[in-house]
């Protein structure tokens, strides 16, 4: 996400640090990856639905077509070498997210999201609560817990 | 058929993403492993890992996920699926939610659903890590990508290659 920023904003100067920081956050509000929707944003922004539409290719494509590759290497062969390096690559992949989760979650140590986020969890682990029904059910929860804050001058 | 069954749950799972890519990965689980039986949950946590070490969004592992289903043409369906979905609701409601800049619903909105995806990652960490810590070895990968995650600026896909290399001599 970074490198997006210097290329968008400080190379191309499609845009302003302003309105690269509101595509994030829009990006981050709507559902989908986030790098994707900001590319999409992005390319709307600098030439309406085709734009959108090559920088949405451009930003799957070459990892898709790497993927591709990677997958025809590793999970064709059925030898005990390549099987070891995805079992470690696995578990390593666990790991990566187990730290984002981690990170994620020390910055919000308020009781009623800790209280949120494991009734989620425990919905989806041990109920097998649907991602729509979760959402659906967690999100009114939630809002009822957020405080509005305050109108900023000018909003 | 297959093909269609496979574009449905990706476009499901492509307008059901809030909070991106990891939130997604429980109800995933449950559709192409336990419900549809395309891949097992070994594999599943393999593919995860593989993703992290192309470029771009995690949630690229869906076209391997559409390769054991249907071959390539499954890869393009079920990437086509996954992304492009949100891709045109993004497109069609990005500037709403623009003009929408500092209404207190949003704002609200944006803070609320926070701790829900969280919730949801927890439960894509315990998800995958059900599929892929089978042993004392595996789990002590996991943890020490953990540590270093937390406390280095390492890059990701270069941590998942180094472990893929020591584990094809340590895991095999």
């Amino acid at each position: 996400m970074p490198a997006i920023r210097r290329e968008v904003v400080k190379n191309a100067k499609w845009l302003d640090d302003d309105q690269y920081l509101e595509m994030l956050s829009v990006a981050q509000l709507l559902p989908g990856s986030n790098p994707t929707s900001v590319a999409v944003l992005v390319g709307a922004q600098v030439r309406g639905i085709p734009g959108a539409t090559v920088a949405l290719v451009a930003a799957v494509l070459p990892g898709f077509a790497i993927l591709m590759l990677l997958g025809a290497l590793a999970l064709d062969s059925h030898s005990s070498w390549t099987t070891g390096a995805l079992r470690a690559c696995a578990a390593v992949a666990v790991g990566l997210t187990l730290a984002n989760a981690v990170e994620l979650t020390i910055k919000r140590i308020k009781i009623s999201d800790l209280l949120i986020m494991a009734g989620v969890a425990a919905s989806v682990l041990l109920v097998h609560l649907s991602l729509f029904l979760t959402l659906l059910i967690f999100t009114p929860i939630a809002l009822a817990f957020t405080k509005p804050k305050p109108k900023k001058a000018g909003a | 058929m297959n093909l269609g069954r496979l574009a449905l749950v990706f476009t499901i799972l492509s307008l059901l993403g809030f909070g991106g890519g990891n939130a997604i990965i429980p109800q995933m689980h449950l559709d192409v492993v336990d419900s549809y039986h395309w891949i097992t949950s070994a594999e599943f946590t393999r593919f995860f890992g593989l993703a992290k070490l192309a470029p771009g969004p995690t949630t690229t592992m869906a076209a391997l996920v559409g390769f054991a289903v249907a071959g390539i043409v499954g890869s393009i369906v079920a990437t086509i699926a996954v992304f492009v979905p949100a891709g045109v609701l993004c497109y069609a409601v990005g500037h709403v939610w623009e003009r929408l800049r500092g209404n207190p619903w949003r704002e609200r909105f944006a803070q609320a659903i926070k701790p829900v995806v969280l919730g949801l990652i927890w439960a894509g960490v315990v998800t995958l890590a059900r599929g892929a810590l089978d042993g004392w070895v595996t789990i002590a990968f996991a943890l020490v990508a953990t540590g270093l995650m937390l406390r280095t600026s390492l890059n990701q896909a270069l941590m998942v290659l180094v472990a893929g290399a020591i584990g094809a001599f340590a895991l095999r």
